[in-house]
């Protein structure tokens, strides 16, 4: 067991040295960040021209949700989902089908290692926001402190399915199509891009039903205190329960997938 | 362009398609992601203008026609140009090795790695989003005018393929350049999608003389629009929008060819 998380933490810590090793692009990726913020800030303020509210929501909190679902997608849905489809095509899944831990652990870790490096970004976009008065307080401590187990589980959610969706490179070596769509799907439908208090009632009953929401709106909610502290409660046993089936299609799908692995040029 | 040249590039196309078109499924998928990657934008510009109407003064069926041009204008860059994203990897592998050995120009090479059928699904969309936009939009139509619309597509697609191709030209130095690739993406891909003055004066500047959204598709569609008291600058300069896609992509070429020479070959 002790073997294993010693594993596993060196994973998390290959995974950060690997993106930060390339330190320009950290750097872009920061100022790349702060730049969306401050763009998404004017549009949203703009947007709202001489408006108070539009559907209940008020051009302060639309600007506060645009920021902080920034920062957290920024850690979510990085450019590159995941390592995987790179070390299927280069070989080097090879490597890590013989180390002592499993491949999607492996994987996982590695993910969360990056997410680390990524984390200069988030920060840097959370300052932007109050540096321009985009961000305030949440309701209380409880909403806090909700939001904050919220979101891991959040991350843990989108971590667990990129890399689930990555795993269609060991049936095929173009995972662009793929991995649009699902780029496309996650993206519109986590609310990382457009709050869903905005999305249509019809669409919103679907996606209710679809795990995408509890990645980054759920936990927002929380934050805004639109939701009361017993829903709050509901909303974490929901995005646990979700990780739960999540981590069973992962396995069942790295099952499936190792049985069909080809080594390149090995 | 010397006629070996051409036959050269014809082979390296040729290859690539029959590349494309071995694997159908993964064609198809790849045709759906391509619009896909498309949708997420006119989901979000949508729902915005679902929810209020009009955006800095641009009604709705305005707005729209900016982002048909944009998509568009995305169409053009995509399917042409789409591989020098694949610089990074280019380099990474030494496969830009083997460009220095064919006698077709290093550039060339590099956009026919993969032949881009699968950004049909681009091509689609954009079609479908500015054949609508531009039924909808007042816009009092005359042979130069609609000449300028053409014009002005392949001009913003072009500007787009410049910006990704100096980004390109950077990983000759910088190694990895995957940051700057999704900064330029979510730039062009959201933020051309609104009238630009919304941004105010000086992001408006940036966004007309720094980085040249601003002609990818606000300056043509104000100009469609008669809108050109919104820009901020002469209308003159928004009618020879389609000459500033053609002379930046010569500029990013150029860096290209001289950001080359940095190319450290890894052994392969």
């Amino acid at each position: 067991m002790r073997a294993a998380l010693r594993g596993t933490a060196a994973m998390v810590r290959l995974g950060a040295q690997s993106a930060l090793h390339f330190r320009v692009n950290v750097g872009i990726s920061v100022v790349g960040a702060c730049l969306q913020a401050v763009l998404l800030i004017v549009v949203w303020r703009n947007v709202y021209a001489n408006r108070q509210t539009v559907q209940g929501v008020g051009v302060d909190i639309a600007v506060q949700y645009a920021i902080l679902s920034l920062a957290v997608a920024h850690l979510a849905l990085p450019f590159r989902l995941s390592s995987l489809p790179e070390r299927v095509r280069q070989g080097a899944i090879a490597t890590d089908v013989i180390r002592p831990i499993g491949v999607t652990s492996q994987n996982l870790a590695h993910s969360v290692g990056e997410a680390a490096a990524a984390l200069p970004g988030s920060v840097a976009v959370l300052i932007v926001g109050c540096a321009l008065d985009g961000i305030s307080a949440p309701r209380d401590l409880w909403a806090a402190g909700f939001f904050v187990l919220s979101v891991g589980l959040g991350l843990l959610m989108a971590w667990t399915m990129n890399l689930t969706v990555s795993m269609v490179a060991f049936w095929t070596t173009d995972t662009r199509g793929t991995f649009y769509i699902y780029r496309t799907l996650a993206t519109f439908c986590s609310g990382a891009i457009v709050p869903l208090w905005f999305i249509p009632e019809w669409l919103a009953h679907m996606l209710n039903a679809l795990p995408f929401r509890l990645q980054i709106f759920a936990p927002l909610e929380i934050w805004f205190g639109q939701v009361t502290y017993d829903h709050s409660k509901q909303l974490l046993i929901q995005q646990a329960s979700w990780l739960a089936v999540l981590f069973l299609l992962l396995h069942l799908v790295a099952r499936r997938a190792l049985r069909v692995v080809v080594v390149n040029g090995g | 362009m010397a006629a070996s040249t051409l036959t050269a590039l014809r082979v390296l196309i040729r290859l690539s398609l029959a590349t494309e078109l071995q694997y159908r499924v993964n064609l198809l998928q790849s045709l759906i992601g391509g619009a896909a990657a498309q949708a997420t934008q006119l989901l979000f510009i949508g729902v915005i203008l679902t929810s209020f109407g009009a955006i800095g003064g641009w009604s709705a069926s305005e707005v729209m026609l900016l982002v048909g041009l944009r998509m568009a204008a995305h169409a053009i860059y995509a399917f042409f140009f789409r591989r020098v994203i694949d610089n990074d990897r280019v380099v990474h592998t030494g496969e830009f090795d083997r460009y220095l050995l064919r006698p077709v120009p290093a550039f060339l090479q590099l956009l026919t790695r993969q032949f881009n059928l699968q950004q049909l699904g681009d091509i689609f969309i954009a079609a479908a989003v500015l054949g609508v936009a531009v039924r909808n939009a007042s816009i009092d139509w005359t042979f130069g005018l609609a000449l300028f619309c053409g014009a002005s597509v392949i001009g913003g697609g072009l500007i787009e393929a410049s910006l990704q191709t100096i980004r390109a030209a950077a990983a000759f130095r910088l190694a990895n350049t995957d940051a700057l690739i999704g900064t330029i993406d979510s730039l062009v891909g959201t933020y051309s999608n609104f009238p630009l003055q919304i941004f105010g004066g000086f992001a408006s500047a940036f966004f007309t003389f720094a980085v040249p959204l601003a002609f990818i598709a606000w300056a043509p569609a104000a100009i469609l629009l008669n809108r050109s008291a919104d820009l901020g600058f002469p209308a003159e300069i928004a009618w020879s929008t389609p000459a500033f896609g053609p002379i930046l992509m010569m500029l990013a070429v150029t860096v290209y060819h001289l950001e080359s020479r940095h190319y450290s070959s890894p052994g392969s």
